[in-house]
């Protein structure tokens, strides 16, 4: 392990490694198949810092505003001890009234520093919780959890809760946008299940390590959002076990990632070669060209949507388009060109200039064939 | 998607130019549309900080909500699209009476909206959906009210999801109709890429030039969401300014809102214009007009069900509605396919490609051939035969109506289907227009033939009396939500 921890700690370079989150470990399961990606992540290197220096800074996609208002919603439904998300909770899991015990973990600290102490504390109280000698009803507020992603603890923080009833464990999240007259953005909601989904793992994990059932977490998740156009909130469930089964896998997968290390040249690094520590400060030196060579060891597979989980969108875009590779045109055209992989190839497999591999003929057919229409209809300049 | 489109995409990436996929318009384009252009307030649902609107390109009209004054700005924008939409409740016609269709009176015309995208007419729809069961106050004209501009949004809304419908247009989309570009569905869903891919600048190749309207700052791109760059960079501390403001000094940072919000839209307008005058000036295909006539019955009709002062359309469907409205997409998609197919070289090319249509050469005809009198008091009834052979890949049951751009009218079943090694020979009955002499082609000629549109039959539902209890609820959206 300590040799493949190294390996990793080369390919990062003399840097801390970029912390995980729940959104991070959650675009894991775009794009499985990237490598690239698969062993950046792994080793934590900074993929917004690496983009930036190569030139292809993916524009901004969170508004300041959207987050401070989220921040403002979740401040909102946790007033007061969380009295009012506690009535929401008893509603939507069918509880009789009863005194619910609210910790909040954030008298310990919010900085980095203070998460192996949150860290420990929401772990004892979970699991006083789970063996009947703390309150029932527990409403853990700012609890840190903890993933092991490649060998390494990812410290998540819910924002928000963890919730026992009856004995079973519920991850609460809080997300501000609008749920109206039952219906929300679906692509709103998969992200969120999937953030979700990260938190329900690391507390399976939690009660698995002292030896408990991990069915005492309920694999739905609550969500609280705003109700229609008001900022009311409401709390709606959703199941989310299909997104747990797809992480996990996601998450074994990162660890096979000792393999594709084999795979690399040895002495291959993504070192920015910073020229000083601070953060804020530092520029990096490593030269453009020699970190292109690099990266282009690692065996990249460009999607159009790359840019809603990878800072790297740009470019791999860029790299794909160079190849001629046939992913620049979406996933439609991916599809109906199923083994070929370049766009040369997908026209000179057309016009007749090529001839096919043998699993290929069927395909090859085909777009001699549209290519004869085509040239019916447009003749052959347009 | 067909192979040929994605053979032209392919070649649009090599070549760096965009290609056609069809130069003939099958939606209506208005001479006076409605260009909306819509941009939400950054972390809010269906609040719209500025809506630049307007029917004539050289004045656009900007509708400002500054934060803290927002229902004035609903009311004036509500006023200024229900002026547009009145001003086509004047002039009617008279249809006559046909079928089981009693005579009617229709208007003349009907207002057309356009959006540049999908998530515009997502937009509008949720707006809609916040607006229309806003009460009307009292003393005011319903007619010009917020809670009607909500259920005009929302039929407008509700209609552009039919293929067929023209009554909101949604540019990127048709657009994508009818060119291919060398980027992704997901590129193309924003007009500056897709416009910059169609008509780049002189001396830039169309892959260029998308890239060059890729930086925000430089490109603000279209809504409804507002783009985060120019959000850090220009409003963030206009919306602080006018927070600390009164009096004059409010006035004063409204200008400079108003401003900046201005030159965020103004390219976009500018360019939505220009994509509208380039749909117009496309031949349209005869059908068209069927369509837009259509679309002027269902504002005919949303216009007589307002004046009667009908309830607002509901919150969810029940499931019988959601069950016709779903099977009712699918056949307006469907048959708007198939007669564009008959009108439009290149979907029937494109049908080719995927086994819907298909060219053969006619090699048999039997024109005169009759077929037995199926009871005792019917006659013979006249069934031509002709068998076809084609070198094409077909892909076709027995028993569909096919029919062909020589003459739509005729409709042809399948009999029978016969392959071999190198052909297959289909032998077709002729249905309809048995006696011209025309519906039976000579031996030789090439025929292009595709499934008939009428083919597509509505499906037959039950009443919503007829409908056990038990599937009558709510349709369930994602999240489920529990009885709070
Ligand atoms: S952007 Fe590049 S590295 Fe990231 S997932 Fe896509 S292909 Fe992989």
């Amino acid at each position: 392990m300590s040799s493949f921890r190294s390996r990793l700690d080369t390919l990062r370079g003399p840097i801390e490694p970029k912390p995980h989150n729940a959104r991070s470990l959650a675009a894991f399961t775009a794009n499985p198949g990237c490598r690239r990606r698969a062993l950046l992540d792994a080793a934590g290197v900074d993929k917004d810092a690496l983009a930036v220096h190569l030139g292809y800074p993916l524009p901004p996609t969170q508004s300041p505003r959207a987050l401070s208002r989220g921040a403002q919603f979740e401040a909102q439904v946790k007033d007061q001890g969380g009295a009012e998300l506690l009535s929401l909770l008893r509603n939507v899991l069918h509880l009789p009234l009863a005194e619910a015990a609210h910790s909040d973990l954030s008298v310990l600290g919010t900085s980095d520093k203070s998460l192996s102490v949150r860290h420990a504390r929401t772990r004892s109280l979970i699991l006083e919780a789970a063996r009947g000698k703390g309150p029932s009803r527990t409403m853990l507020d700012h609890p840190v959890l903890v993933l092991m992603v490649s060998g390494r603890p990812v410290f998540l923080e819910p924002d928000l809760v963890a919730f026992q009833s009856e004995g079973v464990f519920h991850v609460v999240e809080i997300k501000s946008f609008a749920v109206i007259d039952g219906q929300a953005p679906g692509d709103k909601v998969a992200g969120a299940v999937l953030q979700g989904a990260a938190y329900i793992i690391a507390l399976q994990e939690l009660l698995a390590s002292a030896g408990l059932d991990i069915d005492r977490v309920s694999t739905t998740l609550l969500l609280i959002t705003p109700r229609d156009f008001t900022r009311r909130p409401m709390a709606s469930t959703v199941d989310a076990s299909q997104q747990i089964k797809s992480l996990r896998r996601q998450l074994n997968r990162l660890d096979g990632v000792e393999e594709l290390l084999d795979q690399l040249p040895t002495g291959i690094t993504f070192d920015l070669a910073y020229d000083g520590d601070d953060p804020r400060t530092r520029t990096a030196t490593r030269d453009r060209d020699d970190l292109t060579k690099a990266l282009n060891t690692t065996q990249a597979r460009y999607r159009s949507n790359c840019r809603h989980h990878c800072q790297l969108a740009l470019f791999c875009r860029s790299q794909a388009h160079d190849g001629q590779l046939v992913d620049v045109l979406g996933s439609a055209a991916r599809e109906d060109l199923g083994s070929i992989d370049t766009i040369p190839a997908a026209l000179g497999l057309a016009d007749g200039s090529l001839s096919p591999a043998p699993d290929q003929e069927d395909l090859a057919a085909a777009l001699r064939y549209a290519e004869s229409i085509r040239n019916e209809l447009f003749g052959g300049a347009a | 998607m067909s192979l040929l489109t994605t053979l032209q995409q392919a070649r649009a990436a090599q070549t760096q130019y965009a290609q056609p996929l069809s130069r003939l318009r099958y939606l209506h384009v208005a001479d006076q549309p409605m260009l909306i252009l819509p941009l939400n307030r950054p972390g809010e649902t269906a609040r719209p900080l500025a809506v630049m609107a307007g029917s004539d390109p050289s004045s656009p009209q900007l509708f400002l909500a500054p934060p803290g004054d927002d229902d004035r700005f609903l009311a004036v924008l509500a006023e200024h699209l229900h002026a547009y939409i009145h001003s086509f409740q004047h002039a009617t016609r008279i249809r006559p009476a046909k079928g089981e269709q009693p005579e009617r009176r229709e208007y003349l015309d009907a207002p057309q909206l356009v959006v540049t995208g999908t998530a515009s007419v997502y937009y509008l729809k949720t707006l809609g959906r916040a607006l229309r069961y806003r009460p009307i106050p009292e003393g005011t004209d319903p007619a010009t009210s917020v809670s009607h501009l909500g259920r005009w949004l929302t039929f407008f809304t509700e209609r552009a999801e039919y293929a067929s419908s023209s009554l909101l247009l949604n540019l990127t989309s048709l657009l994508s109709t009818h060119w291919a570009t060398g980027q992704s569905a997901l590129e193309d869903a924003h007009l500056a890429p897709l416009m910059a891919w169609i008509f780049p600048p002189h001396g830039r190749t169309g892959h260029q030039a998308a890239l060059t309207v890729e930086n925000p700052l430089q490109h603000p791109p279209d809504g409804p969401t507002i783009d985060p760059s120019f959000e850090t960079a220009q409003l963030t501390s206009l919306f602080a300014d006018l927070k600390s403001a009164r009096g004059s000094r409010r006035e004063h940072h409204v200008t400079r809102l108003r401003e900046a919000l201005e030159s965020y839209l103004t390219p976009t307008w500018n360019l939505a214009w220009e994509a509208l005058s380039t749909l117009r000036g496309m031949p349209p295909i005869p059908s068209t007009t069927t369509r837009w006539d259509t679309d002027i019955r269902r504002f005919t009709a949303h216009s007589d069900h307002l004046d009667a002062g009908g309830p607002p359309q509901p919150k969810q469907d029940d499931a019988v509605t959601a069950a016709v409205r779903l099977a009712e997409l699918e056949h307006a998609a469907a048959s708007l396919e198939a007669a564009r197919a008959l009108e439009d070289t290149f979907v029937m090319a494109e049908r080719r490609t995927t086994g819907e249509a298909f060219s053969g050469t006619v090699t048999h005809t039997e024109p005169d051939r009759k077929i037995k009198p199926q009871g005792p008091r019917q006659r013979a009834k006249r069934r031509p035969l002709l068998t076809v052979r084609t070198t094409d890949p077909v892909r076709l049951e027995p028993n569909r109506l096919l029919a062909g751009p020589h003459d739509p009218a005729v409709h042809m079943a399948v009999c029978d289907i016969t392959y071999t090694s190198d052909a297959t020979e289909i032998v077709l009955e002729v249905r309809t227009r048995v006696s011209s002499p025309h519906s039976v082609p000579a031996v030789g000629t090439t025929l292009l033939l595709t499934t008939a549109p009428d083919h597509f039959r509505r499906p037959q539902f039950p009443g919503r009396d007829q409908i056990p209890w038990t599937h009558t609820g709510p349709v369930l959206g994602a999240p489920k939500e529990e009885q709070a």
